[in-house]
């Protein structure tokens, strides 16, 4: 009896150290085809948003805002860290509703929820779309100034 | 979905879209491969080119831009918010399934000879795709750039401050792959929060400067499959079971469509 209980465990102890080290090295392995992917590794090891929450204190923070008009959440908030597309078709949020950002000096500390100031925001806001578009001031030949 | 971008480079003499080939159907499958780009003539002479994204497909402004046949670009800027809407309502005729808000935008560049300068533009069925509200819905918008979302933090296609309108800085040709492959890895999400790729089939540069248009292949997908969807490992939040089970049904359906 003793044998047998004390087989079941080893195989189960093989078979859990199995499953870890499978998902460990699935998680590093994916992570690195992606580019070392932060994210994808902290899927792999079983982090938490919470934990993700952290890399807010590098820098890294997401703001609601970026491609406007939505008008449903205040400005100063920060909704998520890890805003995806949505498609704009099945939800009506706007095709670039969110952005990830790294706002040069500010918003250091951001995590979701937060309030952060509108001048902090609006200069993260400001970096992202700058980042993804840039309008050129003067008219196209032919047309008048919209 | 698409990859669309818009760069102008003032100082090359040249502006570029870089798009992909893919379109998906409701269920996010690859329902056929088709370049999104059309030629813009003016008097005859191709001195433009114009892409889509949304619903829309560039295919529905093809007929009517050559039964307008612009003879100047007052007439052609004129003309774009009713080319826009027509392809978007042609577009829906023909797909009622795909419910949702029907946004579309094209963008696009022309060389001005005038000038001796290329110039970009873009139009929206909205504000979506503009940063704020003060870009109104069906205008023509003079645009220098407009890149499709990637990811910011992971895996970025050029260094943080890089000026992609700057040619010194990033060349279309040699930098366009690794700018598309980045977006490619940005997985759209369905309203169910489920992850999938909108970009896929190939990576097409068109060129626009004083010499007229010219495309160029970057990047074949060779994996991608009509009929399947577009394979991809979610580069920033989807779990690792995820991608997995992404890999799998892409090798089955692959591996279907050989036999």
């Amino acid at each position: 009896m003793g044998k047998t209980i004390g087989k079941v465990l080893e195989v189960a102890s093989i078979a859990a150290f199995a499953y870890v080290t499978v998902g460990v090295g699935l998680g590093v392995a994916a992570g690195a085809t992606v580019g070392a992917s932060v994210s994808s590794l902290a899927a792999g090891i079983g982090l938490s948003t919470s934990a993700l929450s952290g890399l807010a204190l590098a820098g890294f923070a997401d703001v609601a805002g970026l491609g406007g008009s939505t008008g449903q959440k205040p400005e100063s908030t920060v909704v998520a860290l890890k805003p995806r597309r949505r498609e704009e078709a099945e939800t009506g949020e706007p095709h670039r509703g969110t952005g990830r950002l790294l706002p040069p000096g500010s918003a250091a500390a951001w995590v979701e929820g937060d309030l952060v100031s509108r001048a902090d925001f609006g200069r993260a806001r400001s970096w992202a779309v700058d980042e993804l578009f840039e309008p050129d001031r003067r008219a196209l030949p032919g047309a008048q100034r919209a | 979905m698409t990859a669309c971008n818009l760069i102008v480079q003032r100082s090359a003499g040249a502006a570029y879209l870089l798009t992909d080939t893919a379109a998906l159907n409701a269920a996010r499958e690859v329902s056929q491969f088709r370049s999104k780009v059309l030629g813009v003539r003016i008097r005859g002479k191709v001195v433009g080119a114009i892409a889509a994204t949304g619903h829309i497909d560039v295919a529905y402004v093809r007929k009517p831009l050559r039964q307008l046949a612009p003879p100047d670009f007052a007439t052609f800027w004129a003309a774009l918010p009713d080319l826009l809407r027509e392809a978007m309502g042609a577009h829906a005729a023909r797909h009622p399934d795909r419910d949702g808000s029907r946004r579309a935008a094209m963008l696009g560049a022309v060389f001005d000879r005038d000038a001796g300068e290329p110039r970009g533009f873009m139009i929206g069925s909205d504000g979506s795709m503009f940063p704020d509200a003060s870009y109104a819905a069906f205008v023509v918008h003079p645009v220098l750039k407009h890149l499709t979302d990637f990811d910011r933090l992971v895996g970025r296609p050029y260094p943080l401050g890089t000026d992609v309108t700057d040619p010194r800085q990033w060349q279309a040709e040699r930098d366009g792959v690794r700018l598309i492959e980045a977006q490619r890895r940005d997985a759209f999400e369905r309203a169910d929060g489920s992850a999938y790729c909108g970009i896929g089939g190939r990576a097409m540069l068109t060129r626009v400067d004083a010499s007229g248009v010219s495309h160029r292949v970057l990047k074949n997908w060779r994996g991608d499959r009509v009929g399947c969807e577009l394979p991809f490992i979610p580069a920033a939040t989807a779990s690792l079971v995820i991608s997995a089970e992404h890999v799998l049904a892409h090798a089955r359906c692959s591996a279907s469509r050989f036999h």
